[in-house]
C-alpha cells in the first residue's frame, strides 16, 4: 500500500511538472493578452511528436531533441502570433475562437506528418529505475521531475530578474499602462506567445520517454487550464503550486479511482472558478 | 397567433405576406425530396437540418445574447441520449422528443446558473469543464451510455407507417398552394415581376408533386426504408422551420432587442433598468431547449448509435464553425453554415481523407479573421453586394 503511494506521488510530481510547463504558459499569455490558448494541447503533443523525430529521423540524441524542440516552439510561436492573433488585437473571444481552428489545425498536421500511431523512444540512459528494496522510481521519472524544477527556476529568473521578463509581468498586470510607457506591447505579446508556445513544446519533448507521441497528450491542456483557474489567471507562481496539487491529485485518482480521472480535475476547476474565480493562490 | 378569432385567417395571410422567402422555402424544402431521384440527397437535408437546428439554438446563447458558452456539446448529447433512453423504454415517439427538449432545459438552466457568479472567459471555461466532467462521466458509465459502441437507437414502428409520408405530401401541397395564393395576391396589388415568378415556381412544383406521387406510392408500399428516410426528412425540416420562425419572433420582439443590448453594453441595459442577470438566464435556457431538441433528432435522424463522443467539445467547435461561417447573431447565418459544411463534408471528405479536417481548420481561421461577420451577417449588416465582398476579401488576401 504504501509503496503504491509513493510510486502514485513521484508519478504525481512528475505530472506536475509537465502540467506546469504548460500552464505557465498559458497563464502569462491569458494575463497579458486576456485570451485562452486552446491551441497549446497541440504545442505540447508536437513537442513529443519533434523529439521522437530528431531521434529517429535526423538521429541525434534525445538530450539535444528538448533544446530544439524548444526552439522550434519559439519560431512556431511567434509565426502563429504574428499570422493570425495579431490581426484581432484586443477581442478576444475571436482570439480564443481562432485558437480553436489553430489547434484543430494543428492535430490534422500531425496526422498527416505522424499517422495516428502512437510512437514511443526511450533512451537507455533513462530506461530502468533505481531500485530501494521493494520499491522503484523509474529514471525518465526522477529526469522529468529534475528537469522540470530547472525549467521553472530558469523561468523565474527570466521573469523576475532581466529587463524583458519585468516588462511581461508588468503587461501582466495592466497592459495599457506598458504601452503609454513607449512600449512596443504587440512585440511583447508575440515573445510571450513564443515563449508560452516553446515551454509548451518542451513540455511534449519532457513527457516523450514516459508517455510516448500519440494524439491523447493534447488533452494535457485541459489539466493545464485547471492548474491554471486553481493558481489564479496570470499569475505564474500560483500555477506553480497549483500544477503541483493537479499533478497529485490526478496521479492519486488516476491509481486509486480510475473511474474518476479527469472528472476530479474538472469538478475542482468549476469549484475554483464559481467560488474564488482569482484562484487559491492569488 | 390564432386562426378561430375573427379576421384570423386574414391577419394569418398578411404575416406571411410580409415573410414570403420563409414561406417560398419551406413550399421548396418539403417538396423537393419527392424531386430528387436518390436517398442520399434526403439524407444528406435532413442531417444538414438537424445541425442547422443546432447551430441555430447556439446562436441564441451566443450570437444575440453574446454569452460565450463552450458547452453546449453536453446539451446536445444529453438530448440524444434522453431521446434513446425514452425509446428503450418503450415511450411512444413524441414523448421521447419531449424528454430530449426537457433534458435541454434542465441543462440550459444548469449552465444558465453559473451566469451569476462568471463571465466571459471564465464562463467559458466553466462550461467547458462542466460539459467534460459529463463527457467523461458518460464516458466510463458503460451500462446507461452504451461506452464506446454506443446505444442503438430502437426506431419507433409510428415511423414507418404511411401516414407520415401522406402527411409530408399533404402539407407541402398545401404550402405550394399556399404560395400560389400569396403571389397571387401580391401580383393583383403591384403587378410585380418576381411575384409571378414564384407563382409560376410554386405551379410548377406543385404538378411535379403530383405526377410524381403515383411512382412515389409505389416505392413507399414497398419500401419500408424510403418511409422511414422520408418520415425522418419530414420530422427535422418541420423541427427546423418551426423554431426558426419562432426564434425569429423573439429575436424580434422587446425579449431580443434587450438580448442584444446585453451583448453590446451590458452595464448600459443595467442602467437602464433591465435585469440582465435574468435575461441572460432565460436565453441560454431557451438555447438549451432548442440544442436538446437538435441532440434528439440528431440521435433520430444520423441512424447510428448514440456514443459518449456527442457530448464531446469536438461538437462545441463543430457548431462553433457553423455559427461562424454563417454569421454570429442573425439565426439563419448560422443554419446556413451548417448547411454548407454538411454540404462540403459529405462531398469532400472522399478525395480528401485527413487533409479534409486541415482544409476546415484553415477554412475556419480564414472566416475568423478575414469574415468576422460570416457570409450573411456581412452582406445583411454591411448591405454590401456579393461581388464587392470578393473584391473585399482578395484586398484583405493581398494586404
Amino acid at each position: 500500500m504504501i509503496e503504491s503511494v509513493l510510486m502514485a506521488l513521484i508519478d504525481g510530481l512528475a505530472l506536475a511538472m509537465l502540467i506546469f510547463l504548460i500552464a505557465s504558459g498559458l497563464t502569462i499569455i491569458f494575463g497579458l493578452m486576456g485570451m485562452l490558448n486552446f491551441a497549446h494541447g497541440a504545442f505540447f503533443m508536437l513537442g513529443a511528436y519533434i523529439a521522437v523525430s530528431v531521434v529517429e529521423d535526423l538521429g541525434l540524441g534525445y538530450a539535444i531533441s528538448l533544446p530544439i524542440s524548444f526552439l522550434i516552439g519559439f519560431v512556431v510561436g511567434a509565426f502563429l502570433e504574428m499570422l493570425t492573433l495579431r490581426p484581432l488585437h484586443g477581442k478576444h473571444v475571436p482570439q480564443i475562437i481562432v485558437s480553436l481552428g489553430l489547434l484543430y489545425i494543428l492535430i490534422q498536421l500531425v496526422i498527416i506528418m505522424w499517422g495516428t500511431v502512437a510512437k514511443l523512444y526511450v533512451p537507455t540512459w533513462l530506461s530502468g529505475g533505481f531500485r530501494l528494496g521493494e520499491f522503484i522510481i523509474l529514471k525518465t521519472r526522477v529526469f522529468i521531475i529534475l528537469t522540470g524544477l530547472l525549467v521553472a527556476l530558469v523561468l523565474h529568473l527570466f521573469l523576475s530578474k532581466t529587463r524583458v521578463g519585468l516588462i511581461v509581468l508588468a503587461g501582466v498586470e495592466d497592459a495599457q499602462m506598458v504601452e503609454s510607457l513607449g512600449i512596443n506591447i504587440k512585440k511583447v505579446f508575440t515573445l510571450t506567445f513564443a515563449l508560452g508556445a516553446a515551454l509548451a513544446f518542451l513540455g511534449g519533448a519532457l513527457a516523450e520517454p514516459w508517455q510516448g507521441a500519440n494524439l491523447a497528450l493534447s488533452g494535457y491542456m485541459f489539466l493545464g487550464f485547471v492548474a491554471v483557474v486553481m493558481g489564479g489567471l496570470g499569475n505564474y507562481k500560483g500555477s506553480f503550486y497549483a500544477s503541483l496539487l493537479v499533478g497529485m491529485i490526478h496521479a492519486l485518482t488516476a491509481h486509486f479511482l480510475p473511474f474518476l480521472t479527469f472528472v476530479i480535475d474538472f469538478v475542482l476547476m468549476a469549484v475554483v472558478l464559481l467560488v474564488r474565480p482569482r484562484g487559491l493562490f492569488g | 397567433m390564432s386562426l378561430r378569432t375573427p379576421g384570423g385567417l386574414k391577419r394569418f395571410l398578411a404575416l406571411v405576406e410580409e415573410t414570403p422567402h420563409i414561406l417560398v422555402a419551406i413550399a421548396f424544402f418539403y417538396a423537393i425530396p419527392f424531386m430528387v431521384p436518390t436517398l442520399y440527397w434526403v439524407r444528406i437535408l435532413s442531417m444538414a437540418f438537424v445541425l442547422a437546428l443546432f447551430a441555430l439554438a447556439y446562436d441564441v446563447a451566443l450570437g444575440l445574447t453574446g454569452l460565450p458558452s463552450f458547452g453546449h456539446a453536453a446539451i446536445f448529447g444529453m438530448g440524444a441520449y434522453a431521446l434513446v433512453w425514452s425509446l428503450r423504454l418503450g415511450l411512444p415517439l413524441p414523448i421521447a422528443i419531449v424528454a430530449s427538449l426537457l433534458m435541454g432545459v434542465a441543462l440550459g438552466a444548469l449552465m444558465a446558473s453559473f451566469l451569476k457568479q462568471v463571465r466571459e472567459i471564465y464562463y467559458a471555461m466553466v462550461t467547458l469543464a462542466m460539459a467534460e466532467i459529463m463527457h467523461m462521466l458518460m464516458d466510463k458509465a458503460v451500462q446507461i451510455s452504451g461506452g464506446f459502441t454506443g446505444l442503438r437507437v430502437p426506431m419507433p414502428d409510428s415511423l414507418y407507417s404511411p401516414g407520415v409520408l401522406i402527411a409530408h405530401l399533404a402539407l407541402s401541397c398545401t404550402v405550394l398552394f399556399m404560395c400560389i395564393v400569396v403571389a397571387f395576391r401580391k401580383m393583383k396589388v403591384e403587378r410585380s415581376r418576381a411575384a409571378l415568378a414564384y407563382m409560376i415556381l410554386a405551379t410548377l412544383l406543385l404538378l411535379a408533386l403530383l405526377m410524381a406521387f403515383p411512382t412515389l406510392a409505389y416505392k413507399a408500399f414497398y419500401t419500408p426504408v424510403y418511409r422511414l428516410v422520408f418520415a425522418l426528412y419530414f420530422i427535422s425540416f418541420t423541427a427546423l422551420w418551426t423554431s426558426y420562425v419562432l426564434l425569429r419572433r423573439l429575436a424580434n420582439s422587446t425579449f431580443g432587442s434587450v438580448l442584444v443590448g446585453i451583448r453590446e453594453n451590458e452595464e448600459r441595459m443595467l442602467a437602464l433598468g433591465y435585469d440582465t442577470a435574468k435575461y441572460k438566464m432565460l436565453s441560454m435556457v431557451i438555447s438549451g431547449l432548442f440544442t436538446g431538441l437538435a441532440g434528439g433528432l440528431f440521435a433520430l435522424v444520423s441512424l447510428t448509435p448514440v456514443r459518449p463522443d456527442l457530448l464531446g467539445a469536438e461538437y462545441t467547435i463543430e457548431v462553433l464553425l457553423y455559427s461562424i461561417l454563417g454569421g454570429l447573431g442573425t439565426l439563419i447565418g448560422p443554419m446556413v453554415g451548417a448547411g454548407i459544411i454538411t454540404f462540403l463534408d459529405m462531398r469532400l471528405r472522399p478525395f480528401l481523407g485527413a487533409y479534409w479536417l486541415l482544409f476546415m481548420g484553415v477554412f475556419y481561421v480564414l472566416v475568423m479573421l478575414f469574415l468576422p461577420f460570416g457570409i450573411v451577417g456581412t452582406l445583411f449588416y454591411k448591405r454590401v453586394s456579393a461581388r464587392r465582398l470578393f473584391l473585399k476579401l482578395l484586398r484583405s488576401l493581398r494586404r
